[in-house]
């Protein structure tokens, strides 16, 4: 019975020794970044930005296109509706009302088109980032990395944690370089 | 005096000779080359990451391009492989290849990433197939181009990625500015798998390093 109590003592001993050693090893390495900072000054959000912009001004000047040629046909009906006996004023109000269901068919298409480009380009983005940072953070020994916002949960951080500029620099020489590092020259 | 002139002469000559015979690259085999070619620090190929995806693309030279078609040729000639390395010196081209990241556990098809039925699947499918050249644009010194020829590889179900081979030509076969641009951003503005636009920037200096491969 007393063999069995040293025995199970000796474990113990072991196991608190061992757990102590561990928890010493373990430093636990975390910092944060600013994410606000990282997705705007990042180039990949910038160029897909602009790119979002041209398409919007191409769609816009559709819609002024088509707007206007209704405008000018309802102008015109305007002053010519005196003269029109009742069948070509019929026929004509249904061809504007046609027109104006069509303007307003195609600007409520383009306004979820407009939505889901621009969800899908920030996502597009998002996934970039998010890729370079979970890579940067293994590389690095990172066990978390943070991401601050206005309504985030981190109240205060000390800035020595801060990766937001070592970070933002490797994802913009991955962006217009090419190959995908995560160089720890300037990191932290 | 005159003796020692023209040992002098002599002796630059000899240094000539042997500074052009010692620089001169000896030609490779191709289990070297494509050794070479793969390896990213030579920067023939490029690759970026994201969405548990990989998009690599790699620049195919000439050369390259005309072992693949003589390889199997029972009737190869010298004359046959210069007219081949002249037709491929006048275009570019580049294998891109999409397929899961190979960090990630459980990767699966890449033609099912983000695809949550059918209709979604031959969409993805038919854009891949016939229509990935209008995602693709090549910015050189000499100007924007678009791809003459993208054309999807069929893998039958065996590979997780797609290989897009993109083909780059001037509009006029005299027009070769392009191809001696200092460097070549190979631009995916991508609509397809939410992995942004990627620019896979190429220098001409580290193309011209390659070796040469024995054809």
């Amino acid at each position: 019975m007393n063999k069995k109590i040293n025995l199970l003592l000796a474990l113990l001993v072991l196991s608190a020794a061992w757990i102590s050693c561990n928890s010493k090893k373990t430093d636990i390495k975390i910092a944060y970044v600013r994410s606000g900072d990282l997705i705007y000054k990042y180039k990949g959000m910038e160029e897909a930005t602009e790119k979002y912009k041209k398409q919007a001004e191409d769609w816009q000047a559709n819609l002024e296109g088509m707007k206007k040629e209704y405008e000018e046909a309802v102008a015109k009906y305007n002053q010519q509706a005196s003269k029109l006996s009742l069948v070509e004023k019929t026929q004509t109000e249904d061809r504007l009302k046609k027109m104006e269901d069509n303007l307003n068919k195609y600007y409520q298409g383009l306004q979820d088109q407009a939505k889901k480009t621009d969800e899908e380009m920030t996502q597009g983005v998002l996934n970039q980032i998010n890729t370079y940072v979970e890579k940067y953070g293994k590389d690095h020994g990172y066990m978390m990395i943070f991401g601050t916002s206005n309504t985030g949960n981190i109240l205060y951080a000390d800035s020595l944690y801060d990766l937001t500029d070592t970070i933002l620099a490797g994802l913009n020489r991955n962006y217009t370089g090419g190959a995908v590092t995560t160089d720890s020259t300037s990191a932290k | 005096m005159e003796n020692s002139l023209s040992h002098y002469i002599l002796l630059l000559l000899l240094s000539v000779v042997f500074l052009a015979v010692s620089c001169t690259q000896k030609p490779v085999s191709y289990e070297e080359y494509i050794k070479w070619m793969s390896n990213p620090d030579n920067g023939m190929v490029k690759t970026h990451a994201a969405n548990g995806l990989e998009v690599k693309v790699k620049i195919l030279p000439k050369e390259y391009q005309v072992y693949q078609e003589l390889k199997n040729d029972n009737n190869s000639s010298p004359t046959k492989r210069d007219s081949l390395l002249k037709y491929y010196s006048k275009s570019l081209t580049f294998l891109m290849t999409i397929g899961p990241d190979e960090s990630k556990k459980n990767a699966g098809d890449v033609m099912m990433n983000g695809v949550s039925n059918y209709e979604e699947f031959a969409q993805k499918a038919m854009t891949m197939n016939f229509d990935m050249g209008q995602y693709i644009t090549l910015k050189t010194d000499a100007g924007d181009f678009k791809p003459v020829l993208a054309n999807m590889e069929n893998v039958y179900g065996l590979s997780k990625s797609r290989n897009i081979i993109l083909v780059f030509a001037p509009a006029e076969e005299k027009d070769t500015a392009f191809l001696h641009s200092s460097q070549f951003d190979l631009v995916y503005e991508d609509e397809l798998f939410k992995v942004g636009i990627n620019h896979f920037v190429f220098k001409t200096e580290e193309i011209e390093k390659r070796p040469i491969l024995a054809l």
